[in-house]
């Protein structure tokens, strides 16, 4: 490992925990004392509808296959870590892209990586990071936090059975198998404030905490 | 302010040996608690005394 090399911090959580509210803070602190901080998201490395979703097992699959996070390590993380400055560039689809565009990702003399995004803690992944947060919350205010923020361009009856059949079940199968909120560094309560969102009317019924 | 204040000290002692990445810094100074690295580093950058050498490394510069 090298010596001179970067700080790679992770930050990860359910979907709508409140992990890129969180990154954001510290990658702001971070700079405001002067650190020159590289903040990465994982949403780019999502791989394609057809790859991500599957109606057999849809929870099982998207757990497996919704990332690509290989990629985003070999091909941008660690170059970064180990060697503080990386130029690549890489193919990236976000939520709603049926097709990669590519994207360059510039980087130079960095002092801290903040890497944000779902699955960051499985168990292939645990060793890489200097430090981790778990930004932990339940999946009822979680799923509050999605329809409020609509991200996924879906209908609310549509969005509500998606966290229930796929995203969900996915999380449930991540803290099974990978038990982040052991193996993170600290973890950070997130379940009350103001950016909750309004309560979920009945009609669309509630994810179970 | 003393803890800040002694570990800015060490840390310019760090740097003043050679120049360092902020992760050298973290790992010369384990038994240190992340808030007060900061508040450290930032005493250090508000004196104006980091600087990076060509490999983008921080150095002491001197105190002015």
């Amino acid at each position: 490992m090298p010596v001179a090399r970067a700080v790679l911090a992770g930050v990860t959580g359910i979907d709508g925990a409140g992990k890129g509210y969180l990154a954001g803070g510290i990658a702001d602190t971070l700079g405001w004392y002067g650190l020159n901080v590289a903040l990465v998201n994982v949403d780019g490395w999502l791989n394609l509808p057809s790859v991500r979703f599957s109606r057999d097992n849809p929870a099982e699959h998207f757990y497996r296959h919704a990332l690509r996070l290989d990629e985003m390590f070999d091909q941008l993380v660690l170059p970064l870590r180990d060697r503080r400055s990386h130029l690549v560039t890489v193919d990236v689809a976000e939520e709603t892209a049926t097709a990669f565009r590519p994207r360059t990702y510039a980087f130079e003399d960095v002092d801290v990586i903040v890497l944000e995004g779902i699955y960051l803690l499985k168990r292939a992944y645990q060793h890489h990071y200097d430090v981790s947060f778990w930004v932990d919350c339940s999946f009822e205010t979680a799923l509050r936090r999605a329809l409020a923020r609509g991200q996924e361009g879906l209908p609310p009856e549509e969005m509500v059975r998606a966290y229930e059949t796929i995203y969900f079940p996915a999380q449930r199968i991540h803290l099974e198998r990978d038990d982040p909120r052991s193996a993170a560094s600290l973890v950070i309560p997130n379940d009350g404030g103001p950016r909750n969102g309004p309560p979920i009317p009945p009609s669309l019924g509630s994810a179970p905490a | 302010m003393s803890e800040v204040r002694a570990l800015a000290a060490r840390m310019a002692q760090l740097l003043r040996e050679r120049p360092r990445t902020f992760y050298e810094l973290l790992r010369a100074l384990p038994d240190a608690e992340y808030r007060v690295v900061l508040q450290a580093w930032g005493s250090l950058r508000e004196a104006r005394r980091l600087g990076r050498d060509d490999h983008g490394l921080y150095l002491l510069k001197p105190s002015s």
